[in-house]
């Protein structure tokens, strides 16, 4: 490429009558690039279907179908049983959604009940059928289903330590379908967690947030946010409980 | 082992709360320990007490 005519069009889509059009200097399209300034399209990571083709699994599994993930068995082991099998670097993006249902809590089952769903480093050789309690230096954040009505979230620092946690317990989530969602905002690289005493999107409450520091944020995904491999890991209860419509999208 | 969230969690009186960090002593979980449910108080030394009998 020489430098006449170094430039790049972008026409109106005359089938719908929308988006614009313009032009752009090759110079400034990489320029753009280079500096991450340049609109991506968006990446999405639809696990719902949450059946094997988007999952590694391990063990029997009570349900597998289109919506919900289920281990098998009457005990309720905190084993990784699944795995997403593709990773993201930041979704390819800095900001994130991840929104997700556990399909219910209980009280006084013991043990009760393992119901975790974690973003971690792990791969699926490292990662799956492991005990999720016992990998904690893998996990970026955790959330989890259990005793009590309960709901919790904790980020951790990639060694296993918390650096922040929240809990909230609700006789409603005695119901399955409470939605739940985790965003990560960048630049501010802040956690933030909703959930729902509800069965809609629509009842999400914020429920804890927490900022990675600089230093913090540096060493765990990168100046950009995205030098990290993340894996969504998941453990679930036995019968026909489990995690469900798990959506982890850019925003 | 247990950690203090595990003692707190384990107490599970207080029905929303927010920790952060791992505090070590009574200073730092008085300044670290949100606790939104005032109704249901949880005190450093019932954690701690929690929180031994956990890794007993």
């Amino acid at each position: 490429m020489n430098r006449q005519g170094g430039y790049i069009g972008i026409n109106r889509t005359t089938a719908s009558g929308i988006g614009g059009s313009g032009v752009f200097t090759m110079d400034a399209f990489y320029r753009a690039i280079l500096s991450e300034t340049w609109s991506t399209e968006f990446s999405v990571f639809n696990y719902n279907y949450m059946g094997s083709s988007k999952w590694d699994l391990q063990g029997t599994w009570g349900t597998n179908s289109s919506t919900v993930l289920a281990q098998d068995g009457a005990s309720y082991p905190t084993f990784v049983r699944a795995i997403s099998n593709t990773s993201q670097k930041g979704l390819n993006a800095s900001s994130w959604t991840l929104d997700f249902q556990f399909n219910k809590t209980g009280l006084n089952s013991n043990p009760y009940p393992g119901q975790h769903l974690a973003i971690t480093k792990s791969d699926t050789s490292s990662g799956i059928g492991t005990d999720l309690s016992l990998v904690a230096g893998d996990k970026l954040i955790d959330c989890e289903a259990s005793n009590n009505y309960n709901m919790q979230f904790t980020v951790y620092d990639f060694t296993g330590t918390s650096m922040y946690s929240a809990s909230f317990n609700d006789s409603a989530f005695s119901v399955g379908g409470h939605p739940s969602r985790v965003t990560f905002d960048f630049p501010t690289a802040t956690f933030t967690w909703y959930v729902a005493n509800g069965t809609s999107t629509d009842d999400l409450v914020q429920k804890g947030q927490y900022t990675l520091s600089t230093s913090q944020q540096t060493a765990m995904l990168g100046a950009t946010g995205r030098a990290r491999d993340l894996h969504i890991g998941v453990s679930g209860r036995g019968g026909t409980d489990g995690v469900r419509n798990v959506v982890w999208a850019t925003t | 082992m247990a950690n203090i969230i595990d003692a707190i969690k384990e107490i599970g009186t207080s029905k929303y709360w927010e920790l952060i960090g791992e505090p070590a002593t009574e200073a730092e979980f008085n300044a670290n320990f949100t606790n939104h449910d005032s109704s249901n108080p949880i005190t450093w030394t019932e954690a701690k007490a929690k929180l031994d009998e956990l890794n007993e």
